[in-house]
């Protein structure tokens, strides 16, 4: 039984790694952004980070979808996904502050920057816009997901 | 999440001397969607609640009642 006890605590240690990803792939947006801002010696900086976070979002995205296929009994997968579940809470609101976060910046804060920067490339605005799309989307997942919030549960200890 | 909804999972857990994660794994969803639950964050569907109340071999309004009702 304590395997499958494991389970049901892995699945949600799992799906945090999932957005802690999009975290990466935010601050990597954010960088290659800040690359326009920055001297010819920092830009080199950031572009090894750059390539440093990809490689850990990827290899993160990597071990979750080989977890899932692999180690996940395929009568367990649904977890990931189960409508009835608080996952799909957590996916329904993140999607929404992502999404109202992004068309606040599209509609307000990028044309107030482009009016007052117009000589920046539409690069930065495009990789910023996607920095708040993934960054609203993942800190709120992780707000909602993390585990030191829950209740104290003594029984957890039980066998 | 409503403020209504109130519940006695974990009165009923330590009855049975059970566990967030085992009763996750009975009812077939994540612990983190059995501890939302408990805490009144998350409002159950219609049909978790009734696994919960099989589980527990109780009336489903034994585990899940209105705050007015209390």
């Amino acid at each position: 039984m304590g395997t499958r006890i494991d389970m049901a605590e892995a699945v949600d240690q799992k799906l945090r790694l999932m957005a802690l990803a999009m975290l990466l792939l935010a601050i990597r947006s954010a960088s290659e952004a800040c690359m326009m801002l920055v001297s010819e010696e920092l830009a080199f900086y950031l572009d090894v980070l750059q390539i440093g976070l990809m490689v850990s979002a990827i290899g993160l995205m990597l071990h979750l979808a080989y977890w899932k296929l692999i180690k996940v009994p395929k009568h367990l997968r649904r977890l990931f996904s189960d409508p009835d579940g608080y996952i799909v809470e957590v996916l329904r609101k993140s999607c929404l502050t992502s999404w109202l976060s992004t068309l606040v910046y599209i509609s307000f804060v990028g044309p107030v920057i482009s009016k007052i920067w117009v000589e920046f490339p539409v690069k930065f605005f495009t990789e910023s816009a996607l920095f708040v799309m993934l960054g609203a989307f993942s800190l709120k997942f992780l707000s909602m997901y993390r585990g030191g919030n829950d209740p104290e549960d003594i029984l957890d200890q039980a066998p | 999440m409503s403020g209504e909804l109130e519940n006695r999972i974990r009165v009923f857990r330590a009855e049975h001397r059970l566990s967030q994660g085992a009763l996750a794994n009975h009812v077939g969803v994540s612990r983190k969607t059995i501890s939302t639950i408990e805490v009144g964050r998350f409002v159950p569907s219609t049909v978790i609640a009734l696994k919960i109340a099989r589980f527990f071999q109780a009336p489903v309004e034994e585990i899940f009642f209105l705050k007015d009702d209390a």
